[in-house]
């Protein structure tokens, strides 16, 4: 049967009510103040228990409403999420890797590894579209906007 | 056999000048710049009408680099931990580098970490009223301000600037109490002032001079008038000891090398006393110096001082 | 004044080879940065500047502004074809500019945002040169009080915009204000939220949270399924908007061009707050709102020209106060003081040369513009031809450069990937994008000047009613907050709810 879109709701409502109180109790930390002269907490505060009461509402509502339609699975294919996931890693992967490898070497690796690996594609198109890829990127942020990005151990 | 000896001995003595003091051969390539601000701004400007002259100079090209965030923190933590070989300089402002350490948690520098090369540029502040006030000289500011503590609102460009010392001094100097209003820069402060929504603010002298038409000057930090503002007294004349400023320099981080830092200076000093230079400074109404390393660093020390026992008076400073 | 010795002088000056080149330099630079996500107009200015030193400061300028103003152009190119906004101002074109691409209509989407984009350039330059002045004093009137009301009404712009849940949109609007306050607090200087991360000093950033959200969700939203993109191949003489998108898109234009010059004129991310303005009032003035956000035309061709107008009326404030409103103006103003041009009152009088040839180079630099992106637009739309499965980590790398090229920080890129997922999930739950983006880009605003407005009325909230201008402010935003419980006003929206809640699934 699956989940619907009350049961979303009511999930989103609780990260939201969350959200709202931990910034309403840490503006207590930094200096609500008073209307005369409103410290740093003032608005993260007075924001905070407004969003908290919403996420209620949210809440409510999302029983009012009948359990009508129900929506399609979180993920359309089952391998779906695997895709997700490792699309996200790569990215963390990136950032990681820049400072050491360099811009090009680790640019090159990016792409060689998704067009690979998530709708892979032949080796011979994925050298093409990584090497390619890398060399064009670097030849126009680097060589011609002369944008710093790093150069790793190798030096290019 | 004595053919490869002179051989030798020639080879030696064309490798010898490499092995000499560093000095000689620096800079052997491009010097970075830092300006801890975004571009455009005062820092940068300044930055870049010193960039072809120093370039002349130390035959090298100048790159200037921006690196903006919390003020000026972030350069500045970033350059303390710089490589000390005279290939970065950053550019610094007093009283920040002197005022973060001492009342900021996250400031990871410390004032010493930035060895000065030198101070090159001065910022007069002054207290102007907006153009259709009721007070016109500073005297009658004081009175008012006696007279209604905490009504009158004073615009300054940010926590923790020369405009909020300046402030906090003033209040104690003549025993008034201001309702400071911090905007996010000078441009807003200064359109508030224009627009009427402040009753007065501590201004910059260069945005003073550029809008006098338009707002009425009570009274300018100088020791002597300004030539661009001549018909503006001082602090002093008034009967106020009171030199409120905002000065900028350039910076080394505090481990380079005694020669090269020297060559730096020179360079700096040089540029800085061009009269093309002076005079394009003196239009903007800010007031050129030329304090070397050695001067920069007692200035330092002294404002430092002065500002600590400030902070501490209002519970500003954090356990060192 | 006579206006017309004022062009004849303006026209001399532009004609002239070298600033005839510079213009040229300006806009080609420009519309080349403001394709490349993340890129802004403010890295290609400052990395153009010491190439002006040696010539005329009007040549300068002409360069500079026109880089500006490129930028604006270039922004829509990216939006409309792949999601993802070049910069700010252009996350509006997405909502229906991206969707016009998938239904093969890019070419028309692009062509409508680069006429009307020019359209507005002419209107804001038409502006500038007549009312300057008296416009200027005006924006002086708008103290604290007038801004924080001003942004109270953007947040009823802000319903009307929701196509979905009023609740939710309202919801995300908060998150985002309470996510713009993660930084140094302007006014106190105290650190909220930053945990010792320096760079989080100056706030989440609006760069990597549009990339994120935008550009890194769009993506992971689209490698969940097997290459499903259709994109129907267009034939050529479908490459221009025909006379039935021209009909539909004259009066956004006309009426996004007039919006975006006014609201430029205030301190601010002037284009953006245009932009999403000018969506709003369309969807509401529009015979069929539900359809926005489906492709329709008018939501890029009003946004598109009220983000270029407002870049015309970021000038009034520099050339008649010589005050920024922004950063890039920022620079430019930067740029006058370094060739020993004293920017203040007096600067249209004391040099009518910079003035009027600065003004007259817009006229050119919009029409350059539109020579040279028309026949791009063929160009553009082959690349929605290059298969998915290649294309996806190529848009993903032009984020990740993008963001890292703002500040050379890592801790954005992280920014970016968190705001990544954050935007992934909240497509999954069904809650939308543009109030948060909304609010990350007013917050600061809001904040600031209601603290301000609070200390300088020494505590009495009475000083936003008051203030002539603001009251109006607060008195509309009343009006329109009523108005759906008023019988005949919210009909409207009623039948807008209803439909959006039949499609709901």
């Amino acid at each position: 049967m699956g989940k619907n879109q009350s049961h979303y709701d009511r999930a989103a409502a609780g990260f939201f009510l969350i959200v709202g109180l931990f910034f309403a109790l840490y503006s207590r930390s930094v200096e609500v103040g008073s209307w005369h002269e409103p410290g740093p907490g003032f608005l993260p505060f007075w924001a905070g228990i407004i969003l908290t009461a919403m996420a209620f509402a949210l809440f409510l509502v999302s029983y009012a409403r009948k359990a009508w339609t129900a929506r399609p699975s979180f993920f359309p294919q089952s391998d779906s999420w695997k895709r997700v996931l490792v699309t996200f890693l790569a990215l963390i992967a990136y950032n990681l890797l820049l400072p050491p490898l360099g811009f090009t070497l680790t640019t090159f690796l990016f792409l060689a590894f998704l067009v690979k690996f998530i709708f892979p594609q032949t080796w011979m198109r994925t050298l093409l579209v990584a090497v390619l890829g890398a060399a064009m990127a670097r030849l126009l942020f680097i060589n011609f906007l002369e944008t710093q990005l790093p150069k790793g151990f190798l030096g290019f | 056999m004595k053919r490869f000896a002179w051989w030798s001995l020639l080879l030696a003595l064309t490798l010898l000048p490499a092995h000499s003091l560093a000095a000689t051969d620096f800079p052997k390539g491009p010097i970075t710049y830092i300006i801890p601000f975004p571009p455009g701004g005062q820092s940068d400007v300044e930055a870049r009408m010193q960039q072809p002259y120093l370039e002349k100079i130390l035959g090298v090209p100048i790159v200037v680099n921006y690196m903006p965030g919390a003020g000026g923190a972030l350069a500045w933590t970033k350059f303390a931990q710089a490589k000390p070989d005279g290939y970065t300089v950053c550019g610094i402002n007093i009283p920040h580098i002197i005022l973060q350490p001492l009342s900021q948690k996250d400031a990871a520098f410390k004032t010493d970490d930035l060895k000065p090369l030198c101070i090159f540029e001065s910022t007069p502040i002054g207290l102007a009223v907006k153009k259709d006030s009721k007070i016109n000289s500073l005297k009658e500011f004081i009175e008012f301000a006696k007279a209604n503590p905490g009504k009158v609102t004073v615009g300054i460009s940010g926590k923790l600037s020369g405009h909020h010392m300046a402030s906090l001094q003033f209040e104690k100097m003549t025993n008034t109490k201001l309702t400071l209003v911090t905007f996010t820069g000078a441009a807003p402060q200064v359109t508030n002032l224009l627009g009427g929504h402040v009753e007065a603010i501590w201004g910059n002298s260069s945005d003073l001079v550029g809008y006098q038409t338009q707002m009425k000057i009570l009274s300018i930090g100088t020791e002597k008038r300004m030539d661009v503002l001549p018909n503006f007294p001082t602090f002093q004349e008034q009967g106020l000891k009171f030199y409120p400023r905002i000065d900028r320099g350039v910076a080394v981080p505090k481990n380079t090398p005694a020669d090269i830092t020297a060559k730096l200076e020179k360079a700096f000093l040089e540029t800085v006393n061009m009269p093309e230079y002076h005079s394009k400074i003196l239009q903007a109404g800010f007031v050129p110096m030329g304090l070397n390393s050695q001067q920069s660093m007692k200035y330092i020390a002294e404002e430092t001082e002065i500002f600590k026992k400030l902070l501490a008076e209002h519970n500003l400073l954090l356990k060192q | 004044m006579d206006i017309l010795t004022h062009i004849a002088l303006g026209a001399q000056v532009i004609f002239q080879p070298i600033n005839l080149l510079f213009c040229f330099l300006g806009v080609l630079m420009g519309t080349l940065v403001g394709v490349l996500p993340g890129l802004g107009p403010t890295a290609a200015i400052a990395l153009l500047l010491p190439n002006t030193f040696h010539v005329s400061p009007v040549s300068a300028i002409i360069m500079l502004a026109g880089i500006y103003y490129g930028a604006m152009y270039g922004g829509s190119t990216t939006s409309i074809l792949v999601n993802i906004p070049g910069e700010a101002a252009s996350v509006i074109t997405c909502l229906d500019g991206h969707q016009m691409a998938l239904k093969g209509r890019a070419g028309p989407a692009l062509g409508i945002a680069a006429f009307g984009s020019f359209i507005a350039g002419t209107v804001s330059v038409i502006g500038l040169m007549i009312v300057a002045p008296p416009l200027a004093k005006f924006a002086l009137a708008f103290g604290p009080p007038e801004y924080f009301s001003l942004m109270l009404l953007g947040i009823i712009i802000l319903i009307y915009l929701a196509s979905g849940s009023i609740l939710k949109a309202l919801m995300m609007f908060v998150f985002g204000l309470l996510l713009s306050t993660i930084g140094m607090d302007a006014i106190s200087g105290t650190q909220r939220l930053t945990f010792g991360i320096l760079e989080l000093s100056d706030g989440v950033g609006l760069i990597p949270a549009i990339m994120g959200l935008f550009g890194v969700a769009e993506v992971i939203a689209n490698v969940e399924e097997e290459i499903k993109r259709t994109i129907i191949s267009t034939k050529v003489k479908n490459l221009l908007p025909n006379l039935q998108d021209w009909r539909d898109s004259i009066w956004p234009i006309i009426r996004g061009s007039v919006l975006g010059f006014f609201i430029g004129i205030l301190p601010g991310p002037a284009p953006v707050i245009s932009a999403f303005s000018s969506y709003a009032i369309e969807k509401k003035l529009s015979k069929h709102p539900e359809k926005f956000g489906t492709g329709v035309i008018q939501g890029v061709a009003g946004p598109e020209a009220a983000n270029n107008a407002a870049t015309g009326g970021a000038f009034i404030p520099l050339f008649t106060l010589g005050i920024p409103v922004n950063s890039v103006i920022a620079i430019l103003l930067g740029a006058f003081m370094i060739h020993g041009i004293q920017p203040g009152p007096m600067i249209i009088s004391k040099y009518p040369d910079l003035f009027w040839g600065t003004v007259m180079s817009m006229y050119l630099g919009n029409a350059m513009l539109l020579v040279l992106n028309l026949p791009l637009i063929g160009l553009w739309v082959q690349v929605l031809k290059v298969p998915y499965p290649i294309l996806f980590p190529l848009i993903l790398l032009f984020c990740l450069v993008g963001v890292y090229s703002l500040n050379y920080s890592l801790v954005e890129i992280a920014l970016m990937i968190g705001f990544g997922v954050f935007g992934y999930l909240a497509r999954k739950f069904q809650f939308e994008m543009a109030p948060l983006v909304l609010a990350i880009v007013i917050g600061p605003m809001m904040e600031n000047n209601l603290r301000l407005a609070l200390v300088i009325s020494q505590g009495s909230p009475m000083i936003f009613i008051t203030h002539p201008i603001s009251a109006l402010f607060i008195f509309i935003t009343l009006f329109l907050l009523i108005s759906p419980f008023v019988p005949w006003i919210g009909r409207r929206r009623q039948k807008l709810q209803e439909k959006v809640e039949g499609e709901e699934v």
